[in-house]
């Protein structure tokens, strides 16, 4: 009788401690989404605040090209302005990514403007923030599919249940608008796209001892050996 | 005199074909803790040799080192790398990409990514998530299923490492390739995320 006793207490205190832990787990990872969505939202608002001064630098140039100027300005509006969840936000970035392509297409079209240190470094500062939008957006993904996952495994599907604890939602933008709309593969720096909002190919390796490569060292030698250590 | 080996041979056709010349200094990983190099109950590096190929430069060395763990024949394996070293305008935390499928078996845990086949064929190791999200890129993972399967990678501070299980020539030119690739391949994100502080350091010889 005390060994089954003892048994069953046992069986309680595992599941009671199972219970805690799914409950806390599932509560840090609640606030590890909120944490990367405001990650997100730092990157955007950034990306927001560039996007006015970019225009006019474009406006400069290619003042009569105001239809886009205008889309891109609706885009920004609409974008900057709507709340609520992420499939929202990304609904609404999706124009907005659009939009900016289509800028950047036209900048494309005037040589003095791709020269003007103004404009590239605007245009240096949206491609650092896309990188960085992309990274966020990657970071807040992965937490909320292994939240997700959770939610709908059993057995900890019993305390999301249990809790109200319900999937989240994904943030992606949708990747149509990005392509054929235009966005953003122009470069300007030469290596590299400027500004990418889509995935990039892996770069291309040339072969060991390429002989037609300038860089590489001659046979049986040539490549510059670094210094010894300073130790 | 020993009678050169073919292990040897291989070593000369590749310095010659190359370019890289034999490092003055033995490359010992000193201020280089490369996860990888501290592996093991004995380990060791040699044959390191350096230069500069494609304006990349570079530090490869041969490393080994005896498994802490016995296998299923109780046996602790000797195991054998070809490394490649160069540098990358950041200043990475530690990171580490290893073929999931270890000598010693399916390696558990590791940070899960969005591809399934990724997570199946690596085990991506750091402590910061965050971090792992920006250095392991969609582009970065395309390129590790394509070329780098059965490759070791690691990131640290302003330097990169790839690592391929001892072959032959070969295998040798895989490693050259992987470690060619690598400065291309890290995220440009990280340089704003982890920015170097200084001139990228040159690594000891």
């Amino acid at each position: 009788m005390v060994p089954t006793l003892i048994a069953i207490a046992v069986i309680v205190v595992l599941i009671i401690l199972f219970v805690i832990g799914s409950f806390n787990r599932f509560v840090s990872q609640k606030q590890l989404i909120k944490d990367a969505w405001s990650n997100i939202d730092t990157e955007l608002r950034r990306r927001y605040d560039l996007i006015p001064n970019l225009v006019e630098s474009v406006k400069g140039y290619a003042s009569h090209e105001k239809e886009v100027f205008e889309e891109v300005t609706k885009a920004r509006a609409m974008a900057s302005g709507a709340t609520g969840s992420p499939a929202a936000q990304a609904a609404a970035e999706g124009p907005l990514v659009a939009a900016l392509g289509r800028l950047m297409l036209v900048a494309e079209a005037y040589p003095d403007l791709k020269a003007n240190q103004n404009f590239l470094a605007l245009q240096s500062e949206l491609s650092n923030t896309e990188d960085r939008l992309q990274t966020a957006r990657r970071f807040y993904n992965s937490n909320v599919r292994d939240y997700n996952r959770r939610v709908q495994s059993f057995p900890s599907s019993i305390i999301a249940n249990a809790k109200g604890f319900k999937t989240e939602e994904y943030f992606e933008v949708d990747e149509a608008l990005r392509g054929d709309a235009g966005v953003p593969k122009v470069n300007f720096a030469g290596e590299g796209p400027a500004v990418s909002f889509g995935g990039a190919a892996a770069p291309s390796v040339p072969a060991v001892g390429t002989s037609t490569d300038p860089a590489a060292p001659a046979q049986g030698g040539g490549g510059t050996p670094p210094p010894p250590p300073a130790q | 005199m020993p009678a050169p080996t073919a292990r040897d041979a291989i070593r000369a056709a590749f310095l010659e074909r190359t370019g890289l010349q034999p490092a003055v200094h033995r490359w010992e990983g000193y201020g280089q803790p490369f996860e990888l190099l501290h592996r093991g109950t004995a380990r060791g590096i040699e044959h390191a040799v350096s230069g500069v190929i494609r304006d990349i430069p570079l530090w490869m060395f041969e490393y080994w080192y005896v498994e802490d763990t016995e296998n299923i024949q109780g046996e602790r394996p000797l195991i054998s790398f070809d490394c490649i070293v160069v540098t990358i305008d950041a200043w990475c935390p530690p990171l580490l990409v290893e073929p999931r499928r270890g000598p010693l078996g399916t390696l558990p845990g590791g940070i899960a990514f969005e591809s399934e086949e990724f997570n199946r064929t690596f085990r991506v190791k750091t402590a910061d998530r965050e971090y792992a999200s920006a250095a392991v890129d969609a582009r970065m993972m395309a390129w590790l299923l394509d070329h780098g399967r059965g490759m070791t990678f690691e990131l640290l501070n302003d330097r990169a490492m790839a690592a391929g299980p001892q072959g032959g020539a070969k295998e040798l030119d895989r490693v050259l390739e992987a470690g060619l690739a690598l400065p291309g391949l890290v995220p440009r994100v990280l340089s704003s995320l982890y920015p170097h502080s200084g001139p990228l350091d040159v690594p000891p010889m």
